[in-house]
This record gives structure tokens, C-alpha cells and sequence, in this order.
């Protein structure tokens, strides 16, 4: 609360400053109040959008987290990540979150399509803020997942066998990567 | 045009707070259109409106739309109703942030809903003849989404927030919807229906039919307009209701904050609004004589205030920013000096009526003429009281030591106390109040005398004064708690046929007390008892007549001026010799 009444202040001093803003949203997001995150997120957003790109993606895609969060609004998710793409098409995380958007609905066309879009763009420095963006390891882990019912079953297994030789994976993504490797074989 | 009133707020001194209801228990939706009300206790209760969405909203350049435009309810998609729940709140008083919330169940009285709203939207909170209202606008009961004001009464304690009753306000002639009426809060049942021109509606609770609806009955009451006035301002935007209606300031004023919204379309795109708001005050006669130029309070294009209290020189005005979040903001009253306001043709004020419900206390300085000199008045260096009542105690008591006192509604232990000073010299007594932040103050800065919590009104004084050591005839009485209807209940309370005082003082509050009612029977009371008026329409300054001033003449036989002929008796003319 301390945190969020400091930025609360801040704001008030200079409502128009978009990094303020996006601090408030910060602060809103860790206390759970994503309705609040999202609103000064999506202000940062609008006031940057022609001067610090990579800021004004990353919080695009903060509104977007919101409501990942709070559920139950896929077709405004789809198309926020969509106008994140649009914006900076050259960032990955926007795919992955696409890629694992089509892959919970066994979308898996358009899952392998965007796990391959983000592959061309990987290697980025990280954004400001956290926007469930493990790695680029992940797009690699789509890749695998969605080319398995796509029917390009050895891509799969090949791109399996590379994850698994990878560092830095969360242990709930290696677990899946082994269990995967195991069974497939 | 302000364009962030928190800031000004801040800058003089006030605060922001936001206020949060846990995300578990919303979804992290939307809190906003929070309302306000002060108990008797001091407790400040809040209502805050929970909506079951997330309002996207794209401002300045908005090069963001989302796929259905700048602004859109992101509801949940397999559920497009526009859901609202409310939750009851005990506000921190030093932080205001919220300490408790409880969400009001109101399924005593819930029909299946039928329209895209559902629940009671902005909800104002408060209380009439001691009973805890809420009152919004309900839309969720007819298939073509008629709305109209419901007045529901609650019953909140420790485990349990229930509606118990839910009564739809009814208004003839038909209209489709009705909402932002703004409750009155010192008129029971009485709301501003209209600002501009002025509209006061009179509920009828007592008036009670039932409706048949597709899906359940309706009790219905009835409502009338009590005040119609026709001299609407000209203004560019309709006023419309936002905050409740409270008294403000020295002779009868009351303040409201209006609303009203700037619609637009974007080209090609959906309809867009910019909220406005304005501080808008009314002499007691419902004339109005003070109207704010629109503000913002901080820079959205959408903000929504529901609440407004008049607290210790602040105005505590609480708004929904974005319908995503909720803000109490403490605005020092001064605030409104810094504000730009209308000059219309029946403006006879175009300066902001400063709120005069306290004054600083009048000080006598020694060396100071004090008309009735005492003994021991050369080795007093200062007082306390707000109106020499010390003084006139101890006048009337040729400087009495180790007197007696009996001091209803304490307030602070020194800042405008009657007893301390008596304290000085050695007085003893019982001082009662109901606040805890008073009761804390007195422990820390007169902790060697005696104070109680005790709410004055049912308190066994013959007990109280038994238990702590006073005789039946007591030096001094003072009565003094607001609201002045409560120092009369206090009163009516006193068996003056077996406790006795020397010296009474008592605040009527008549500079704001409309109809009379405690002056005209606080003095019936007293004189029937057989205490003599000496001083009567004491005022800290020359137009707020608020205390009367009595004596016992069977114990007091100074040669005490009597000054009861003036409507309002300056309290330095009549203590300080000229």
C-alpha cells in the first residue's frame, strides 16, 4: 500500500507522465487490482506510443495480463495481443502469448503459425515489466507442442530433444519437456 | 478549467486514498463510485460500487482501440451483463483507507433480472430516523430496462450485511428512467431530483402498493415534488446528480457536487464522454449562490463521484476513476478559495462561501478589559474555551477554585475546552464523549481527569455523578454536542429536578437550526427548571447565534449583566469591556 500511495501521488502530480502511470499500474497489478493496473497501463500506452516503442509494447501487453488474469474474455485477449503485434511486430512475446491463446482453444494451425512468427524475433533485450514472458525458449516449446497435431511429429520430437539440452527453463516446462521426450518416443 | 482537483487538494494540505476491495473477490473488476457517510460516532462508512467488468478506455491520441472501439465493457464473454454488487466499508478515520468491507446480500429481495444491468448502480449511503439507507438507480426488473431509484434499508452488524427492505420509488408522471437522484441528508426522504433548475422530490415511505413484474413483485412507494423553481442558469451542460446533499456553512447553506458529461463520437466510432464536475451550494432558501466552474479530479475522461462529507475544515469526496478504480480525496476547505467559479446574474456572492461551522477560539489576552473582573483573573494567563465560557463560569463564580463540573460532549481535551482552565485551578469533574479519538487525546494530554465514552443521550447521570464523587449541585453543566438535536436528547436526559448546577451553558446551533426547535425547547426546559437566561444568542462572530448562557439564581448571586435581547450576541462584546 505504501508503494501504491506513493505512485497514487506521483500521478496526481503529473497525471500526463506515462512512466508514473505505468508504476501505478505496476503497483495495482502486485495488490491484485487489475481493473485499476490496466487503466493506468493502457494510459501509458496512449502517451508514449511515439516516443519509447518497446515501453509502450510492454504496456499493451500489461493490459492484456489483466484480464489473461481475470479470465473469461478470449476475444478481447486475441485482440490486444493482436494490437501489440501490429505496433512492434519485431518482440516475441506477443506471439508466444497468441501461440498459447490458439493452443488452449486446439487452435493448432494458428498456435504453430505464431510460436514460428516469434522465432524470428528472438534474442530481444527483456521488457520493463513482467508480462509472463519466460524466455524464448517458449516459442520453441509451442513450436514442439503445436507440431505434434499438425502432424509434423518429428519437428516435434527434434525440437523436444533441443529443449531438453537447454538451460534456464522453469522446472514446470522441463518437467513437460522430459515427460514429452519419454512418451513420444 | 481544473483539470486535477486532487492536486490542488494536496498542494493545501489534503490527500488521496484509494480504496480496495481484495482481488479474490472481485476478479480484480472494476471498484468505482465510491459513497460517503458519517455516523453520529464519527465513523465514516462507505459504499463501494463493484462492477463485474473492466472498463477499456482509450484516451488522448487513441491509437489503441480495441476491437470494438475506444471504450468498451470488457464483460466476461459468455456473460454480457453489466453486473453490479456493492460492499459496505468502514473507512479508516486517519487514513481512510477502507478497514472492513462486507458485501451487501441482498437476495432477501432479488428477482431473477431481465435487462442488461443488474443490481442497484450508484449507490448513495446514509441514514434517516436512524435507519441505514442505500439508494441507486435499478434497471434489471422490467424487459425494457426502465429504471428507477430504490430506497433500500439495511441491516449491517458484525456478521451481517442484509438488505431487508427494497422499495422502488415510483414518480408520476412515467419517465423511463430515473438515477443520480441526490439524497438530502439532513431532510429525511427528501432528495434533489434536479439541480438546475432546482427539483426536490418527498418520498413517501409510508405510501406502499405492490407492482406485478414478469418475474416478481415490486413494493412501490410514492414520491411528489415539494420545491420546483424556475430560474434555470444557463449553462453549455445539464447538471446533473452526483454526490449527496450536506449542510455547509454558517446560515442554513447546503453543498452538492453535480455532474454532467460531454458526449461525443468519434468518427466512424463509437460514442465517447468526458466527465465534468462542479461544487454547487444553495442558501437555505434553495437559491443558488455559489456554482463552481467545472473541474476534473484527476484528468481522466471518465470519473464519477458519489460521496460527500464535511469533516474537521475538509471536504471528503470520494469518485470511481475509469469505473477500474475508487479514491476518497480530503480536500482542506480552504481548497475552494483556489477555485474558479460562475458569476451568473442572480449571483449576489461571486466569492465561495467559506464554511464557518467552527471558529477559532476567541482568547482572552491578559491585560484584556473582561467585564466581570474575579478574583484570581490577574494570575491567569490563558483560556481555553471558544467563547470565554470559561471565563463566564468563573465570573459567575467569583473565580471559584476546586469547583465542580459536568462537561457533555468533551471534544478536544484544551482547543476550545470549557473545563480545562477550571482544570488549572483545581476543579474537579466528569467529562463525556462519544468519540474515541477524543477519548484517546484526553488520555494522553489530561490524563488526571476524568473522562467516559458514553453516548450522552443514555447516559444515568445520578449514577455517574455517585460513582465519581459529585454532590447533587454541581458547579457547572456544559451541553454541547452536534449535531444540536443531540444536545437537546442530552438534556431531556439530565433529572434536573434532582442534579443542580450554578452555571450552564448550551449550544443550540440556532444560526443553523432552521425551525427552532432545540433553542425554543432547550430553553423551555431550563426555565421551567428555574434557571435565568443571562446570555442568550452567543456567537463567535456576528451572525452565528449557537449558545445560550444560564445561571441558578438560588447559588449564583454575582451581579451577572443580562444581555437576551439580541438575535445574535457577539460573545466579545458581551465579555470584553469595551
Amino acid at each position: 500500500m505504501d508503494n501504491l500511495k506513493k505512485y497514487l501521488n506521483a500521478y496526481v502530480n503529473d497525471p500526463l507522465d506515462p512512466y508514473i502511470n505505468a508504476k501505478l499500474g505496476e503497483e495495482y497489478e502486485l495488490i491484485g487490482q487489475g481493473a485499476a493496473a490496466h487503466s493506468y497501463f493502457l494510459r501509458a500506452a496512449e502517451l508514449l506510443h511515439d516516443k519509447d516503442p518497446e515501453m509502450t509494447y510492454c504496456c499493451i501487453l500489461k493490459t492484456w495480463k489483466q484480464l489473461h488474469k481475470t479470465t473469461r474474455r478470449l476475444e478481447w485477449e486475441k485482440g490486444q495481443l493482436q494490437t501489440a503485434v501490429a505496433y512492434l511486430p519485431q518482440r516475441p512475446e506477443a506471439y508466444l502469448h497468441l501461440s498459447l491463446h490458439h493452443s488452449n482453444k486446439e487452435e493448432w494451425k494458428e498456435s504453430y503459425m505464431y510460436a514460428c512468427l516469434g522465432l524470428l524475433y528472438t534474442d530481444k533485450e527483456p521488457l520493463p515489466y513482467d508480462v509472463n514472458y519466460p524466455g524464448d525458449y517458449m516459442l520453441i516449446f509451442q513450436k514442439a507442442f503445436s507440431s505434434w497435431y499438425i502432424g509434423q511429429r518429428e519437428e516435434s520430437k527434434e525440437l523436444w530433444i533441443q529443449l531438453s539440452k537447454m538451460d534456464n527453463i522453469q522446472t514446470e516446462h522441463m518437467n513437460v519437456i522430459k515427460h514429452n521426450i519419454k512418451t513420444l518416443n | 478549467m481544473i483539470d486535477n482537483l486532487a492536486k490542488l487538494a494536496i498542494t493545501n494540505g489534503g490527500s488521496i486514498t484509494p480504496l480496495i476491495i481484495p482481488g479474490e473477490l472481485t476478479d480484480g473488476t472494476g471498484l468505482c463510485n465510491v459513497s460517503l457517510f458519517e455516523e453520529k460516532n464519527g465513523d465514516i462508512i462507505a459504499n463501494i460500487r463493484h462492477v463485474h467488468y473492466t472498463l477499456y478506455h482509450s484516451e488522448f491520441d487513441q491509437k489503441f482501440n480495441c476491437k470494438w472501439g475506444c471504450l468498451s465493457y470488457l464483460n466476461p464473454e459468455d456473460d454480457i451483463h453489466l453486473i453490479t454488487g456493492n460492499y459496505l466499508c468502514k473507512l479508516n478515520p486517519d487514513t481512510l483507507e477502507v478497514d472492513s468491507y462486507q458485501k451487501i446480500d441482498t437476495s432477501k429481495n432479488d428477482i431473477t433480472p431481465i435487462w442488461d444491468f443488474h443490481g442497484l448502480e450508484d449507490v448513495r449511503v446514509f441514514r434517516w430516523d436512524e435507519k441505514l439507507y442505500v439508494c441507486g438507480v435499478r434497471r434489471d426488473v422490467k424487459d425494457n430496462g426502465e429504471g428507477r431509484m430504490e430506497l433500500c434499508e439495511i441491516e449491517w452488524g458484525k456478521n451481517i450485511c442484509i438488505e431487508q427492505t427494497r422499495d422502488r420509488i415510483e414518480v408520476d408522471p412515467h419517465t423511463y428512467l430515473e438515477k443520480n437522484w441526490m439524497p438530502i441528508f439532513d431532510m429525511p426522504y427528501h432528495f434533489v431530483k434536479w439541480a438546475n433548475p432546482l427539483e426536490i422530490v418527498k418520498v413517501n415511505p409510508e405510501d406502499k402498493s405492490t407492482q406485478n413484474v414478469k418475474k416478481g413483485t415490486l413494493n412501490i412507494i410514492s414520491s411528489e415534488t415539494v420545491i420546483s423553481k424556475d430560474d434555470k442558469m444557463e449553462l453549455p451542460l445539464g447538471l446533473r446528480g452526483s454526490s449527496p446533499v450536506i449542510p455547509f456553512g454558517d446560515k442554513g447553506e447546503r453543498m452538492c457536487i453535480t455532474h454532467e458529461t460531454d458526449f461525443f463520437h468519434h468518427p466512424g466510432m463509437k460514442k465517447d464522454a468526458h466527465y465534468y464536475h462542479r461544487f454547487l451550494i444553495w442558501d437555505k432558501d434553495w437559491n443558488v449562490i455559489n456554482l463552481s466552474k467545472p473541474f476534473k479530479f484527476m484528468g481522466a475522461m471518465i470519473e464519477f463521484c458519489c460521496g460527500l462529507l464535511f469533516k474537521d475544515d475538509n471536504l471528503i469526496i470520494s469518485y470511481g476513476y475509469q469505473d477500474n478504480a475508487a479514491y476518497v480525496l480530503k480536500l482542506p476547505i480552504k481548497t475552494l478559495l483556489d477555485l474558479e467559479w460562475e458569476n451568473f446574474p442572480n449571483s449576489n456572492k461571486p466569492e465561495p462561501v467559506k464554511p464557518n461551522t467552527w471558529h477559532d477560539p476567541l482568547i482572552y489576552n491578559k491585560g484584556e478589559n473582561l467585564r466581570f473582573n474575579f478574583k484570581g483573573l490577574e494570575n491567569i494567563e490563558k483560556n481555553y474555551s471558544q467563547c470565554y465560557q470559561d471565563l463566564f463560569v468563573l465570573s459567575c463564580l467569583n473565580g471559584k477554585r476546586n469547583g465542580t463540573y459536568l462537561e457533555i460532549g468533551a471534544g478536544s481535551p484544551f482547543y476550545g475546552n470549557n473545563t480545562a482552565l477550571l482544570s488549572e485551578l483545581n476543579w474537579r469533574g466528569i467529562s463525556l464523549d462519544i468519540l474515541e479519538v477524543a477519548e484517546q487525546s484526553w488520555k494522553e494530554k489530561r490524563p488526571n481527569n476524568k473522562f467516559i465514552r458514553q453516548d450522552a443521550i443514555n447516559a444515568d447521570y445520578i449514577k455517574l455523578c455517585q460513582s465519581n464523587g459529585l454532590p447533587r449541585y454541581i458547579d457547572y453543566l456544559q451541553l454541547d454536542i452536534d449535531p444540536a438535536y443531540n444536545t437537546l436528547a442530552a438534556l431531556k436526559n439530565i433529572p434536573l429536578d434532582v442534579l443542580e448546577f450554578g452555571v450552564i451553558t448550551y449550544e443550540h446551533d440556532f444560526y443553523i437550526d432552521k425551525d427552532n426547535t432545540n433553542r425554543k425547547e432547550s430553553r423551555k426546559i431550563l426555565q421551567d427548571a428555574g434557571y435565568k437566561l443571562v446570555a442568550a444568542n452567543i456567537s463567535p462572530d456576528t451572525n452565528s447565534p449557537y449558545e445560550d448562557w444560564y445561571i441558578n439564581p438560588k447559588y449564583i448571586k454575582e451581579n451577572i449583566l443580562v444581555n437576551t435581547d439580541k438575535e445574535v450576541l457577539f460573545a466579545k462584546d458581551y465579555m470584553i469591556n469595551g
